[in-house]
């Protein structure tokens, strides 16, 4: 019976390394290449100079939702940004809807940690344009 | 109530997590789901979604309880795969660009699972009695989380080399996190990724004890990989803010299960 557990674990891994992500045998990548960063990158969202949550807005209009998540830009919260670009693009404001009353920015702050652990960042907008506040059950 | 019972709530917990993890994206897919809040469960959820998961999930708890409770568990194990495997392809269907499978949402449960079934099956066709059966199934359970451990620390190695435990790799890792969550938590994640000797503690912790995980299919060290296991699990929840209920349990479940 000893033989079992390994037998089971060698092919697991060997059908998972040829397969790749295939339910449900998997590489397990997540979180395997951050060794190739020198600084991070953590979404932010503000309504009129405020930080918020994107979700609290709707009716977004201004700007092209593509340019979202530049390339270059070493984030490892990648569900948060494919959230809010998902967000977005179901709540743009409709051709003739007009603007929101509300100023929205969407960004990344950046940010570094020297070898003595001081943090440093800095933001950097890569979204703006009008929304409106969310209220009630949708 | 014995350790074998002990585990098979354990597991059964996991299999409803991951059931629970799958239909709250295929319910919610408009929703922000891991930056929005639980406010999200006040909003209409997709018909498509309703529907499926209102059909499947009276299914899946019985096959749960089924399975948990050792009633024909090939069967019940079978149908518990299947079930994870159809929600899994609608979930994939529903979030675009393949993020479900590129932004690491495994499946642990499925794959301790689907170990149980094939070599319980295995046996059970060479003649072996229930309880023998019973024991092959969990073994390789085991030997597959082991194998899922081990892939884990592969992949770090092979797409980051020996550098990613290092203290700085942590410390982005941990600061781009301390920017959500309760207030408490965000100074915690600040301080932590402010200090580079904690920061590279968690680097080793996290990359050497992933390989170490392979010794989980020998069942001498199964408790201490559990217990490792468990410790990584509460660090990557206060650290990273990933709630993963199914992974801190999982090992601990399997180690009951295997004897």
């Amino acid at each position: 019976m000893v033989w079992i557990a390994p037998v089971a674990a060698l092919v697991y891994i060997v059908v998972s390394l040829a397969i790749g992500d295939w339910f449900p045998f998997s590489r397990y990548s997540m979180y395997a290449s951050i060794g190739a960063r020198d600084h991070g990158a953590a979404p932010y969202c503000k309504a009129n100079g405020e930080f918020t949550t994107v979700d609290r807005l709707e009716h977004f209009g201004g700007f092209d939702v593509a340019h979202i998540y530049p390339q270059g830009i070493p984030c490892s919260l990648e569900w948060q940004v494919h959230e809010a670009r998902r967000w977005i693009e179901a709540h743009m404001a409709p051709p003739d809807g007009g603007p929101g009353d509300v100023a929205m920015e969407f960004g990344f702050r950046l940010i570094w940690v020297d070898d003595k652990g001081h943090i440093t960042e800095k933001l950097r907008p890569t979204l703006n344009g009008t929304a409106r506040r969310r209220t009630g059950r949708r | 109530m014995t350790g074998a019972g002990i585990g098979s709530v354990l597991f059964g917990i996991c299999l409803l997590h991951s059931w629970a993890n799958s239909s709250t994206h295929v319910l919610y897919p408009h929703e922000a789901v891991y930056s929005g809040g639980p406010s999200m469960f006040l909003r209409s959820a997709s018909k498509r979604g309703l529907a499926v998961v209102g059909a499947t999930t009276p299914v899946f708890l019985l096959a749960t309880v089924a399975f948990c409770m050792g009633t024909r568990p090939l069967l019940s194990g079978a149908v518990l795969l299947g079930l994870m495997a159809g929600i899994r392809q609608l979930e994939r269907r529903m979030w675009h660009d393949e993020i479900v499978v590129k932004l690491g949402k495994y499946v642990p449960a499925a794959a301790a699972l689907l170990g149980y079934v094939v070599a319980r099956g295995i046996a059970e066709l060479t003649g072996q009695t229930d309880e023998v059966a019973n024991a092959a199934g969990w073994e390789a359970g085991c030997g597959v989380m082991g194998g899922a451990f081990f892939l884990a620390g592969l992949a770090k190695l092979r797409e980051s080399g020996m550098s990613w435990s290092k203290a700085r790799n942590q410390a982005i890792l941990i600061v781009e996190r301390s920017y959500s969550g309760p207030m408490p938590v965000r100074a915690l994640r600040k301080w932590v990724a402010a200090s580079p000797t904690l920061c590279l503690a968690a680097g080793l912790y996290g990359f050497y004890g992933e390989f170490l995980g392979l010794l989980f299919a020998v069942s001498w060290a199964r408790w201490p990989i559990a217990i490792f296991s468990v410790l990584l699990q509460i660090g990557i929840t206060v650290l990273l803010g990933y709630i993963e209920l199914e992974w801190m349990l999982i090992m601990v479940a399997l180690a009951l299960l295997s004897g």
